[in-house]
């Protein structure tokens, strides 16, 4: 009705197609937006055998200081470069000689020993322009040296996947519409308890739910065929919301969102990528605050209750769930004067799950020494889209094709921070309502990257704003730029 | 009046008054930094004393906000319908993005206002050269693809490219990367002219230089330093520049060839026609479409005409989707009523108060197509596979409810709506899809509307209370159906 084109993509009469199949149409999006594929993409999923991966990121929005999350344990440059922030050795949850864990990150703690958790050194973005306008979009689009960047990675990772199903819990809006580009514009209702149709007159949202249902049969356009499976996403979501959770998370907005999203996997739906936002800025400029208490500790404390609460919440579901932070940026190795830090460049990245080669710090820390600092950041030796490549390749049934499709004009490194999917069998009691739902991947360990790892990684393209002093007759002025010059008649100030 | 009357009547949309709308508007004190520009705005954002603060206009997007609102009252009230839907239609085609984080650290929001006045409003109907030419100058383009980071040696080359991408020629037209290039380097010199007191407080310092020639005297600049000379090449254009007061003449004309381009001419056909007739417009329109812009020399009307007079606009019904945006006006529209401005509300960050309906804006972003606020520049999906999916058909369905209750906009005067006073159930049902649809009930579709009904108010409806509440439930099931979502 609407076109032939979006007509000839409706379902109606395909053979083979199921209502099942239809239903990973339906994503779920948001803070929680519930964004679908229109109902009309379906997974092509192949003859192959293993039930990947759900993806979840969690983005720490403004600049997470890895410094301070995985403490090096050289004390004596941490205090000399962070003489009112160093966490003293003495105050650290040892993880090797090198590092200690923050103190505040102490529920992490038994997933690092269970080997569900890994951290992965040293992260990064390969620009270096320390502006969060330019960095948190670039990272969404993960497209450096591409024109167009106008869908993110995990639109194109659904595009590749074949999967039509997405969560995002998103706080700000921005970020999704980043993530999943010119997609399709995504909506936030703030949690699943509001994902609902509203009762009218008297009239019981179930019976409008019938009403919807009988009037859209009559049709056969994608927006009729949409509202079927909405309203079977309603049904679906409203149980799952009724599947009171016991486990306790922390009492902030990142755990409500890791709760609604358990919730979600549990009653499997399909969902296959979640983005999740941290709730709370991570630019600490100022007034970090103390070992104790403060912006920092307190923040990372519901980092770590959050996860943690989250894999407690999942049980054997998290043996097909990995879940990875995502930042803009890491920060400045020294302080600045107001006990906070400014925008640097690498950083530490958890990642943890079921299939991750955990308890381990991978990757290359290029150290603290002013010569081995990049103006005063530490130096990106990972791309995170190396990160991500693996996950989505050993864990989520990406091939090597596909991922060259999602992160473009990228050469990976293999970081081996995830085992193969073949490398780790479903558990017995994995419940059969997700497993169909998740559905299978063809996967073969011989179509995955294997590079090997690089020394650093690949940069594109480098923007960097510099800004200088320049003097004439006494007056000052500051020139910022790309390749800033001095005004005529004006010196450079050294 | 016939269909084809009332058309011409509103490609001469001056001659239509809008009392109406203006008379609203002018109640309410904060419509007045709409349509004004920079120079306006800045005094105005010193007065409020908060300045310091975060500069009003930028932190809380002032200005884009009260836009929306302007615009919304616009589209759902406005005598003016089809110059309304060319606003709309050219804001997505020059998109800039006016809320949030896109805005280029709010650097944007002292411009919108005036870009939606001087630029989009006064050539929505004119010739698409000139409006090219108004969007290629302005002080919001020019921020919103970062022209105040051209420079000389690194010409930022996101305005060259959109140009030749989005605005005009699409790469269909088989441009190089030394077009866009050239085309980049030709519009380095272009500068914001920022209030004297904005380079003492703002982020950015005054721009040296000796040679600064006015292109809008209130608006832009061209700066001698910052500009390219020498031969410019774009596509089968070439310009030779050798001082500044050839730059202004050489964008002129190189806009002018990109107008006339007939990749620029189908570029529009196909978005018209995606926007009037159809998501996929057949090759037929596109080539009748484009062939007539060409021989009319891009005026605007004129293509309108061709549009309208096209045998597959005339089988255009039932065709397209409305977009959330859409749905939400022809609901307003319909039902008659306006944004309540019943609650006060203080705007954080400045010092008086002012009555503002931000839930009518917040509930209309939730659908995710607030007004010129698409972060990306090629402007709002206008196919309908991008906006169906759960998230935003719940979002719509229950919007419909707010409007039946009067949750948001003005509670709709059903007995004026409804003339006539029926008795009979079925009589109502119709008279309410006559409203709103301007036909009668399919049977099956009346069969479901009357089985809700009777469902909560029984098998015989006390029609005492026709206009409490059966009227307004039988409006929501109505605007629940599969034939509201169409145009």
């Amino acid at each position: 009705m609407i076109t032939e084109e979006v007509i000839a993509q409706c379902p109606e009469g395909k053979e083979g197609f199921s209502r099942r199949q239809f239903l990973r149409g339906i994503a779920v999006f948001g803070g929680m937006t519930i964004l679908s594929a229109n109902g009309i993409r379906y997974s092509f999923a192949a003859s192959a055998n293993e039930v990947p991966d759900v993806v979840v990121t969690l983005v720490l929005r403004g600049g997470f200081d890895g410094l301070s999350a995985v403490v090096p344990t050289n004390e004596n440059i941490m205090r000399q470069a962070r003489s009112q922030i160093y966490i003293p050795n003495a105050a650290l949850l040892p993880l090797n000689r090198e590092f200690g864990l923050h103190p505040a990150l102490n529920r992490l703690l038994p997933l690092w020993e269970n080997k569900e958790l890994a951290i992965v050194n040293t992260i990064g973005a390969p620009t270096h322009s320390r502006s969060h306008f330019d960095e948190i979009s670039d990272v969404a689009y993960a497209a450096y040296g591409e024109k167009d960047k106008r869908s993110g990675w995990m639109a194109r990772f659904l595009d590749v996947s074949g999967s039509g199903s997405i969560v995002q819990s998103v706080g700000i809006g921005s970020t999704t519409k980043q993530l999943v580009g010119g997609k399709a514009a995504p909506v936030n209702v703030d949690g699943i308890k509001n994902f609902r149709l509203d009762s009218i007159y008297g009239y019981r949202a179930e019976d409008l739910a019938g009403f919807i249902d009988e009037t859209h049969s009559r049709w056969t356009n994608i927006w009729a065929t949409q509202a079927k499976s909405t309203i079977e996403a309603l049904d679906q979501i409203a149980k799952a919301g009724a599947l009171k959770s016991t486990v306790t998370y922390p009492n902030t907005g990142t755990g409500q969102r890791l709760r609604d999203v358990a919730t979600l996997l549990k009653a499997g739906i399909g969902v296959r990528a979640v983005d999740v936002e941290f709730q709370g800025d991570w630019d600490m400029h100022a007034n970090m605050g103390t070992l104790e208490n403060g912006w920092l500790t307190s923040y990372l404390a519901d980092l770590a209750g959050s996860i943690a609460s989250f894999r407690e919440d999942l049980g054997v579901l998290w043996s097909r769930v990995t879940v990875v932070t995502i930042t803009e940026f890491g920060r400045r190795v020294s302080q600045n004067q107001s006990t906070g830090t400014e925008h640097g460049w690498g950083t530490s990245t958890f990642v943890a799950g079921g299939g991750v080669d955990g308890g381990k710090i991978h990757g290359r820390f290029p150290g603290l020494d002013n010569q081995q600092l990049k103006d005063g950041d530490l130096v990106v030796t990972a791309d995170y889209r190396s990160l991500l490549t693996e996950i989505l390749t050993r864990r989520a049934g990406v091939t090597a094709k596909g991922a060259e499709q999602i992160f473009p004009n990228f050469r990976p490194e293999v970081l081996s921070v995830m085992k193969h999917l073949s490398d780790t069998p479903l558990p017995e009691n994995f419940p059969e309502n997700v497993k169909n739902a998740l559905g299978n991947v063809s996967y073969d360990k011989d179509l995955l990257p294997t590079a090997t790892a690089a020394t650093a990684p690949v940069v594109v393209k480098e923007v960097k704003k510099k800004t200088i002093t320049c003097v004439k007759n006494g007056k000052t002025i500051k020139v910022t730029g790309t390749n800033p010059k001095c005004p005529t008649g004006y010196k450079i100030k050294k | 009046m016939g269909a084809d009357a009332w058309f011409e009547k509103q490609l001469d949309y001056l001659s239509i008054s809008d009392n109406e709308v203006n008379s609203y508007i002018s109640k309410y004190d904060i419509f007045n930094i709409i349509h004004k520009d920079m120079n306006f705005l800045w005094p105005v954002a010193e007065a409020e004393g908060d300045i310091n603060r975060g500069q009003i206009f930028q932190s809380n997007h002032l200005s884009g906000r009260v836009l929306h609102l302007y615009t919304l009252i616009n589209q759902s009230h406005s005598k003016r319908q089809i110059f309304e839907m060319m606003v709309e239609f050219w804001h997505d085609h020059f998109n800039i993005t006016t809320l949030g984080d896109e805005t280029k650290d709010g650097k944007l929001d002292w411009h919108t206002n005036d870009w939606n006045k001087r630029v989009i409003r006064e050539h929505a109907l004119t010739r698409f050269e000139d409006l090219l030419q108004a969007t290629a100058l302005h002080p919001a383009m020019i921020v919103y693809l970062d022209g105040e980071l051209s420079s000389k040696e690194l010409p930022n080359e996101n305005y060259g490219r959109e140009l030749l991408e989005l605005h005009t020629v699409t790469p269909k037209s088989g441009y190089t990367q030394a077009d866009l290039i050239d085309a980049a380097r030709l519009f380095s010199g272009l500068r914001v002219k920022w209030p004297e007191r904005w380079y003492q407080r703002g982020p950015r310092p005054r721009p040296q230089g000796r040679t600064f020639i006015d292109v809008l005297p209130y608006a832009t600049l061209l700066h001698g330093e910052r500009q390219n000379y020498g031969t410019f090449r774009v596509m089968g254009w070439q310009r030779t520049v050798t001082s500044v007061d050839q730059v202004l003449p050489a964008i002129k004309s190189l806009l002018n060839y990109l107008s006339s381009h007939p990749e620029t001419a189908k570029n529009l056909a196909l978005k018209l026609g995606r926007r009037f007739v159809e998501d996929v417009p057949s090759q037929k329109f596109i080539n009748d479409i484009s062939s007539s812009y060409i021989s009319n020399g891009g005026d605007i009307k004129a293509t309108l005409k061709a549009v309208y007079q096209h045998t597959d606009f005339k089988n255009a019904i039932g065709k397209k989707l409305k977009r959330p945006g859409e749905d939400y006006i022809s609901v307003a529209r319909s039902l008659n009523v306006w944004p309540s401005f019943t609650r006060l509300q203080k705007w954080q960050g400045m010092t008086k108060e002012f009555s503002f309906p931000a839930i009518v804006l917040n509930e209309l972003a939730g659908t995710g197509h607030s007004p010129l606020s698409w972060p990306f520049p090629d402007g709002y999906p206008d196919i309908a596979k991008s906006w169906v999916n759960a998230s935003h058909q719940l979002m719509r369905w229950n919007i419909y409810g707010h409007f039946v209750k009067g949750n948001t906009w003005d509670v709709p005067k059903w007995e004026s709506l409804l003339p006539n006073r029926e008795t009979n159930l079925d009589n109502q049902i119709n008279q309410v899809a006559q409203l709103l649809l301007f036909k009668e009930l399919g049977s099956a579709d009346l069969t479901s509307v009357r089985t809700a009904v009777t469902k909560v108010f029984g098998p015989n409806p006390d029609m005492n209370n026709l206009y409490r509440d059966i009227t307004p439930l039988i409006s929501r099931l109505i605007f629940q159906l599969p034939v509201w979502s169409l145009r």
